[in-house]
């Protein structure tokens, strides 16, 4: 049967007062609404409903297993939060409860430069992470479009992708063990073995990709040790422009199949990201008119593998019909790539007046030779509902590469969509939701996945996750789930999860 | 009674907070496009969030607050604890995007130090106050009264052989702290202008250079003290206005010019001026000085006023001094921890903190000495310094150059 859960009362904020501190517990409301939202369409008009009951900001991992033990035994709903820049809702409270913001854990633990790992406590920020291990002469090669301001805990909690992820893999490659509270309070390690440093292993089960991407539903991720890299000696972005879309995706097979392995990324830009682009960007305003797609290119390396590779890619392009961009564009794409696009104004209504909104990401991961036709559709379906609800804008669509350590297989088809909250009503919002479902069952039609590195949280995808992980799959999520989190607490409501409790699993 | 004066470069901003009554439309806007940004580079630069890991002190989360009051979530009661929390560095509004990529545009620059003083003043107002309010209070009263005092106000000009107070086109301006809390940096600014064989005037009896006003709902004070020093200025027939305390210079750039339009002199820092002596050829940096020098970049320069060349130029130039460069725009993580304004006076611990990471980030790039540009930054460190037993050389640019030209 689905939790009752307990009502936040003066006791319990007293006993977590008791654990943390008082100034490290608040029920202030300003406090608790902006810790309900997060980057990506939120329903203002139903804030209410999202607000946590109390806020708490705990400091060890020791507070965090009593807070935990506290909420278990009380039955309170507890939603674990990072920097709130998540691009789902994971991080966004459904049941109220508990709001456990882990920003104050941020120190490094341990750094080991003999065996290249460091381990840190998980509230730290990526760039300040890169900073300390700069110091060091190390390399944190974790690069994803929100470094300035992320947490690994929260990377890890939505098992977050990286730009540069082609040479160096995405936070499952790059964690290798983890210090987890679980929700009964109980604190255990997890990793690639049961040594904390080890990055390969036979003995066991692998456990640790449970806690990649479980978007707080089965415990708190308190402390990691992590990969990292020596500082590559060069760093070479190349940005190619094309006059069709179509030709851009075949030159972007021919790079695949060169076998580069210092190519880091390729990112193409289809015609109504361009277009998109070209409404604000300066620097895509100056790109010849006849440029209508565009690939972004990075390489990371030593100084000669990277040249060698340059020359085969220009070789490439070349060959392929595409138009080199310059140096200052490349640089300046790459330069800018965790501080542009998504901004409140870029917005346009179909007369295209300026439309304050937010930005909704539509990150499914998708098959390079379905790419075209997932593409084609995701922009017809957008185009029925702006002509419907006049409150989408179509920014176009990127295609990342999405694989771990090598630059083909499958790609994040991105789709920047932008929706004026202030003006969201049930109507629209649902509207929203249906949109989103459709786009997402269009990708399941080509063998794709709903989401490469937000997480399918939100309802609209969170319905279909049962038919993409169908055939025994989401069952045993539903089991695990019961198993870690008996009481139903660990971000409840999440990935449809209230049906584990409705009645048992069986396989 | 902000609505007398053009204190705010936004409109919205000077229509006064109520209790029980919703925030108007336009500052709802406002609000909305930090909350909607959410790319939240406000975090991680703000030295406040640093030390509190609270979003709530940071721009997003001031910004969020009242946007949920609009939304009818809240009410403004409980904010002063929250709005507090803001050293009014800038280092928000240099790191916004939509100030980098919008601002001018679409007329929508992050303006998060003007939301936290009409946030706090309308609190006052309201009869609400924050915590710490009778502490700024009093800060607020001991300037009124200590620029009355002639005696104590201009004492750092004795036997400098300076003209105070007659007309000419060059006027050095000394505000109250500077001239009561850090004599040696005044007196070095004069010496040295004399030095390059600039014909200037001391402004005498300096009335404004108190910022802590605008937090306490005392925009007419704040107007009223201004006012005299601009018309004092004009009737000397200044030209040229060399300042030196940047919180001053950032009053001069970004406050008296919305007040008052454009003003009848230029506005120009001291270490720019000193630089182009130098270039020019009419301050000689001599004197060998052994320091491993650390440049500390103030605030209200860095990142108010977008001065941080000429002080490492300075630097750079001093013969002895090895200097070490941190990147300004790496700066505008820090601060000293004094803030521009009441910070200091509501926030003792956390602006210890900030002065104590500061001074630890100059000690680990092997500085022996942090340069400083600031009066207030000097004085800050200074405390903290002695506080946690460091023994790193706290000194002001101006200084380090006059020990080198010899005045």
């Amino acid at each position: 049967m689905i939790s009752q859960y307990a009502t936040v009362d003066q006791g319990i904020v007293s006993d977590l007062i008791g654990i943390v501190g008082e100034h490290n517990v608040t029920t202030m409301l300003h406090q608790r609404a902006i810790r309900a939202a997060v980057p990506c369409p939120f329903p203002i008009h139903r804030w209410e409903e999202h607000l946590p009951d109390v806020v708490v900001l705990p400091g060890s991992t020791e507070e965090v297993s009593e807070i935990l033990k506290l909420a278990n035994r009380h039955r309170i709903p507890i939603v674990p939060r990072a920097a709130g820049t998540g691009l789902n809702d994971g991080a966004v409270p459904l049941r109220k409860g508990i709001l456990l913001d882990i920003k104050r854990l941020d120190q490094v633990l341990e750094l080991d430069d003999a065996n290249m790992t460091v381990t840190i406590q998980t509230g730290i920020n990526n760039q300040e992470l890169s900073r300390t291990l700069k110091r060091y002469g190390f390399w944190w090669p974790f690069d994803p479009a929100s470094f300035p301001v992320s947490l690994v805990g929260g990377n890890i909690g939505t098992g977050a992708w990286s730009l540069i992820g082609g040479v160096s893999g995405h936070i499952p490659d790059l964690v290798l063990s983890m210090t987890v509270v679980l929700p009964t309070g109980r604190i255990i390690e997890v990793g690639e073995s049961g040594a904390r440093k080890i990055r390969k292993s036979s003995t066991g089960y692998r456990l640790k990709d449970l806690f990649i991407g479980h978007q707080g539903t089965l415990g708190v991720v308190t402390e990691a040790t992590l990969d990292m890299f020596p500082m590559p000696e060069a760093e070479f972005p190349a940005s190619f422009g094309y006059d069709r879309f179509e030709k851009a995706w075949k030159n972007l097979r021919s790079m695949s199949r060169a076998f580069l392995r210092t190519m880091a990324m390729a990112a193409l830009l289809d015609q109504e990201r361009v277009e998109f682009l070209r409404r604000d960007d300066e620097a895509y305003i100056a790109l010849p008119k006849n440029v209508r797609s565009v690939i972004g290119t990075v390489f990371y390396g030593s100084e000669a593998e990277v040249t060698a590779a340059s020359e085969v890619l220009f070789k490439l392009v070349r060959e392929g019909g595409g138009l080199y961009l310059g140096e200052e564009f490349s640089e300046g794409n790459w330069a800018g790539r965790h501080e542009t696009l998504q901004l409140p104004l870029h917005g346009r209504t179909m007369l295209g007046d300026v439309m304050p909104s937010t930005w909704h990401v539509q990150d499914a991961a998708v098959l390079y030779s379905e790419l075209p036709a997932v593409r084609e559709k995701w922009h017809s379906l957008v185009r029925e509902y702006q002509e419907k609800y006049a409150i989408f804008d179509d920014g176009g669509i990127i295609m990342h590469t999405n694989s771990p350590y090598r630059p083909w297989g499958d790609y994040i088809l991105s789709m920047d969509l932008f929706i004026p909250e202030m003006e969201l009503d049930d109507a629209k919002w649902k509207a929203f939701l249906e949109l989103d479902r459709k786009m997402s069952e269009v990708v399941l039609q080509h063998n794709g996945s709903i989401t490469a590195c937000h997480g399918a949280t939100r309802p609209g995808q969170a319905e279909l996750i049962p038919i993409e992980l169908r055939n025994g799959m989401y069952d045993m999520m539903r089991i695990i789930k019961r198993a870690f989190d008996p009481n139903n607490i660990m971000n409840p409501g999440k990935f449809g999860l209230d049906s584990a409790y409705v009645e048992e699993t069986k396989l | 009674m902000t609505e007398q004066f053009r204190i705010y470069s936004k409109d919205a901003y000077h229509i006064p907070l109520s209790k029980g009554q919703k925030p108007p439309a336009e500052l709802a806007l406002d609000n909305y496009l930090t909350f909607a940004c959410r790319h939240k580079f406000c975090l991680e630069v703000c030295p406040v969030y640093q030390v509190t890991r609270n979003e709530a002190h940071t721009s997003y989360g001031f910004h969020t607050s009242l946007f949920a009051i609009w939304k009818g979530i809240g009410n403004i009661e409980e904010l002063g604890g929250t709005f507090t929390h803001c050293l009014q560095c800038g280092a928000c509004e240099v790191r916004c995007p939509n100030t980098l990529f919008m601002g001018d545009f679409y007329k929508v620059t992050q303006t998060t130090i003007e939301l936290v003083r009409k946030v706090r003043s309308d609190l006052v107002r309201a009869g609400v106050g924050f915590p710490g309010l009778d502490e700024v209070k009093k800060e607020v009263e001991f300037h009124l009264q200590a620029i009355s005092k002639r005696d104590d106000l201009m004492k750092w000009t004795e036997g400098l052989d300076v003209q105070v107070g007659g007309r000419c086109d060059l006027v050095l301006y000394v505000s109250r702290f500077t001239a009561t809390q850090a004599t040696e940096t005044a007196r070095a600014a004069a010496k040295l202008l004399k030095k390059a064989g600039l014909n200037f005037s001391v402004i005498d009896m300096p009335q404004a250079g108190i910022g802590e006003a605008l937090d306490i709902a005392r925009e007419d004070k704040f107007v009223e003290l201004a006012r005299k020093d601009v018309d004092k200025l004009r009737e000397m027939g200044a030209e040229m206005v060399v300042v030196v305390d940047p919180h001053d210079y950032f009053f001069f750039r970004r406050i008296f010019t919305r007040i008052f339009g454009e003003l009848p002199f230029k506005v120009v820092f001291i270490t720019d001026v000193l630089w182009q002596m130098m270039e020019e050829g009419r301050l000689v940096a001599q004197n060998e000085i052994h320091k491993r020098v650390i440049y500390h970049d103030p605030c209200t320069l860095n990142k108010l006023t977008n001065v941080w060349e000429s002080p490492r130029k300075i630097l750079s130039k001093i013969p002895g001094v090895q200097f070490t460069d941190e990147h300004h725009i790496d700066q505008w993580y820090y601060c000293c921890g004094n803030g521009v304004s009441t910070f200091k006076k509501v926030n003792p611990e956390i602006a210890f903190t900030i002065g104590q990471r500061r001074i630890r980030r100059a000690l680990d790039l092997g500085g022996k000495t942090l340069a400083l540009g600031c009066p207030h930054c000097w004085d800050h460190l200074t405390e903290v310094k002695t506080k946690s037993k460091s023994d790193i050389e706290l000194i002001n640019v101006i200084e380090i150059l006059a020990q080198s030209v010899g005045v």
